[in-house]
C-alpha cells in the first residue's frame, strides 16, 4: 500500500512538470509572437519620417512612396485579419527593398544625414525582426515538440493544444523585388 | 596556419636586419658570460687552495648570476621592440603594441567567459587601436586558481592564451555567450538536457543552424537580441573562423562589445633563450601567425559593416 502512495505520488509530480512544460512552451510562443508585434510597430512607427525625407528628392518613385504609406496606413488602421496583415506586411517589404535599391541613384538622397540615420534604423528594425521571427519559430518547434512527442502528447490532446505553423518566407520575398509590378498586380 | 601575407619577405626585408645588431650584442654577452665564468673557477680554486672558504665561489656565481638576468631582460625588451613591434605595424600601420601593457582583469571579469574565481591574473604583449571603423584590443592573459590542499598548494590553470576584445556594430543590451559544446557531442540529446540545467549561465537558445549547434552551445538573457546579434550570417562567419583556427573559441557578446578568448598553451611574443640565437624563423613566424588571426577577426566577423544605428 505504501509503495503505491509513492509510485502513484511520482506519478502525479510527473505529470505536473510535463504539464507545466507544455503550458511554459505555449505562452513562449504568445511571447515570442508579440515580440514581433512589437518590432513591426517599431517599422511602422519609421516609415512616415522614411517617406517624408525621401519625398523631395525621389521624384521618380512618388508613387511607390506614396503606396507605402497607404499600405502602412492599412496595416495600422485595424479591421484586418492576420492573413491580410501578413499580406500588407510582405508588400511593404518589398516595396521598401526596391526603395532603398533606387537611393543608389540619389546622390544627394543618400548625402542626407537624417535619411542615412533612418535607413540605419530601418536595417536595424529589419534584423530585429527577422530574430523574433526566428524567435518565434524555435518557440514554435519547441512547443510543437511537446505537442507531439511522448508523453505530453497525452496531456496535448486532452487539453487540446494543436501544432503551430512556423514562419516561412513567402513565394514573393524568394523572388527579387520589383515594386510595379508589386503595385500592378 | 594561413598567413595573410608572405611572411618569408616580410622576416627576409624587415625582421632580419631589426634584429642583427640584437644578435651581434646577444653573441657579445654570451661571449662576455663565458669568459668570467672561466675567470671565476681559477680564482675559486685558488682561495679554496688558500683555506678562504667557497666564498669567492658564490659571491662570483651569484654576481654572473645577476649579470646574465639583467642582459636577458634587456634582449627580450628589445625583441619585442624590434620583432614583435614590426610584425604588428606591418599586420596593421593603425594598430600601437605596448609590450608590458595587458587587458585589465576588469574586462577579463566583465567579458564572463569563464565563471571559475581566480587568484592570479598575468599578462603582457598588448596590442590596441582601430581597424576600420572597429575599435579592437588584444593581449595574452594567463589566470590560475592557487588552492591550499593541506601542505600541498595546487595551482588550476582557468585560461591560458588572447583574449580579444572589439567594439562590435550593433547594439544590444543583454548578454549573450557562444561557448563550446561538450555536452551535447557526447550525450546528443541528453546534452541538450544538461546545457538547460546550467545554472550559471542564462536561458539556453536554440539555434537553427545545426552545424552551428553542434559546435556551440548558446546561452542570454534574451532569446530575441540573441538571435539579433548572431544572424545567420553571423553563425556562418563565425563557424568558418573556428575551423581555419583550429581553436577552442569562447565568445560573449556584452555592453554593445565582442569578447573572444583564444586558447594557446605556452608563453607567445617571447625571445628564445640567451643562450639561443635571437634569429630564428620558427617562432616568429608562429607569432606572426597568431597576430594575424586576432587582426583577421574584424574581417572575418564583418565588424566593419555599419549600416546599422551604431556607428
Amino acid at each position: 500500500m505504501f509503495y503505491a502512495f509513492i509510485i502513484i505520488g511520482i506519478l502525479c509530480v510527473f505529470a505536473v512538470i510535463v504539464y507545466n512544460n507544455l503550458i511554459g512552451a505555449r505562452n513562449m510562443v504568445e511571447n515570442a509572437f508579440g515580440t514581433i508585434d512589437v518590432m513591426l510597430k517599431k517599422r511602422y512607427d519609421l516609415i512616415p519620417n522614411l517617406i517624408e525625407t525621401a519625398k523631395s528628392y525621389m521624384k521618380h518613385e512618388s508613387g511607390t512612396l506614396t503606396s507605402i504609406a497607404e499600405l502602412r496606413a492599412r496595416a495600422v488602421g485595424g479591421h484586418v485579419t492576420s492573413d491580410e496583415k501578413v499580406q500588407l506586411e510582405n508588400q511593404i517589404s518589398g516595396a521598401m527593398k526596391s526603395i532603398m535599391v533606387s537611393v543608389e541613384r540619389y546622390p544627394d538622397l543618400k548625402a542626407n544625414e537624417q535619411f542615412t540615420l533612418l535607413q540605419r534604423s530601418w536595417n536595424e528594425t529589419e534584423e530585429q525582426i527577422s530574430a523574433a521571427r526566428r524567435a518565434y519559430n524555435a518557440a514554435v518547434t519547441s512547443y510543437n515538440n511537446a505537442v507531439e512527442k511522448f508523453p505530453s502528447n497525452i496531456f496535448a490532446s486532452m487539453f487540446g493544444h494543436q501544432r503551430k505553423q512556423v514562419f516561412t518566407i513567402a513565394e514573393a520575398e524568394r523572388k527579387n523585388v520589383d515594386a510595379k509590378a508589386l503595385f500592378n498586380s | 596556419m594561413e598567413l595573410p601575407k608572405p611572411f618569408t619577405t616580410l622576416y627576409d626585408q624587415a625582421i632580419l636586419p631589426a634584429l642583427t645588431p640584437l644578435e651581434e650584442d646577444r653573441k657579445k654577452i654570451v661571449k662576455r658570460l663565458q669568459v668570467y665564468g672561466l675567470i671565476l673557477i681559477p680564482i675559486s680554486v685558488l682561495f679554496f687552495y688558500f683555506n678562504a672558504g667557497m666564498f669567492p665561489l658564490i659571491a662570483g656565481g651569484v654576481g654572473l648570476y645577476f649579470y646574465y638576468r639583467h642582459h636577458a631582460g634587456i634582449i627580450k625588451e628589445k625583441y619585442k621592440e624590434y620583432a614583435i613591434k614590426t610584425l604588428v605595424k606591418e599586420l596593421d600601420p593603425g594598430l600601437s603594441y605596448y609590450p608590458a601593457s595587458r587587458i585589465e582583469r576588469g574586462d577579463y571579469d566583465k567579458s564572463k567567459l569563464f565563471l571559475k574565481s581566480i587568484n592570479r591574473y598575468y599578462g603582457d604583449d598588448l596590442v590596441s587601436g582601430v581597424i576600420g571603423k572597429t575599435a579592437i584590443r588584444f593581449s595574452e592573459v594567463f589566470t590560475q586558481m592557487e588552492r591550499n590542499n593541506g601542505d600541498e598548494k595546487n595551482l588550476e590553470t582557468i585560461f591560458r592564451g588572447i583574449l580579444f576584445i572589439a567594439d562590435f556594430n550593433k547594439k544590444f543590451i543583454g548578454e549573450t555567450f557562444v561557448l563550446p559544446d561538450v555536452a551535447q557531442n557526447i550525450f546528443g540529446e541528453l546534452g541538450s538536457f544538461i546545457q538547460k540545467l546550467n545554472v550559471s549561465r542564462p536561458q539556453l537558445i536554440k539555434l537553427e543552424d545545426p552545424d552551428f549547434e553542434k559546435v556551440f552551445v548558446i546561452y542570454g538573457t534574451d532569446q530575441v537580441e540573441a538571435r539579433y546579434i548572431l544572424s545567420t550570417s553571423l553563425m556562418q562567419r563565425i563557424l568558418d573562423f573556428k575551423k581555419k583556427t583550429n581553436l577552442r573559441l569562447s565568445i560573449s557578446f556584452i555592453d554593445s562589445q565582442v569578447f573572444i578568448a583564444l586558447p594557446i598553451n605556452k608563453n607567445l611574443f617571447e625571445a628564445p633563450s640567451l643562450f639561443q640565437p635571437v634569429i630564428k624563423y620558427q617562432p616568429l613566424s608562429e607569432y606572426y601567425g597568431y597576430l594575424s588571426i586576432c587582426i583577421e577577426i574584424v574581417n572575418a566577423l564583418d565588424l566593419n559593416t555599419r549600416i546599422w544605428t551604431k556607428e
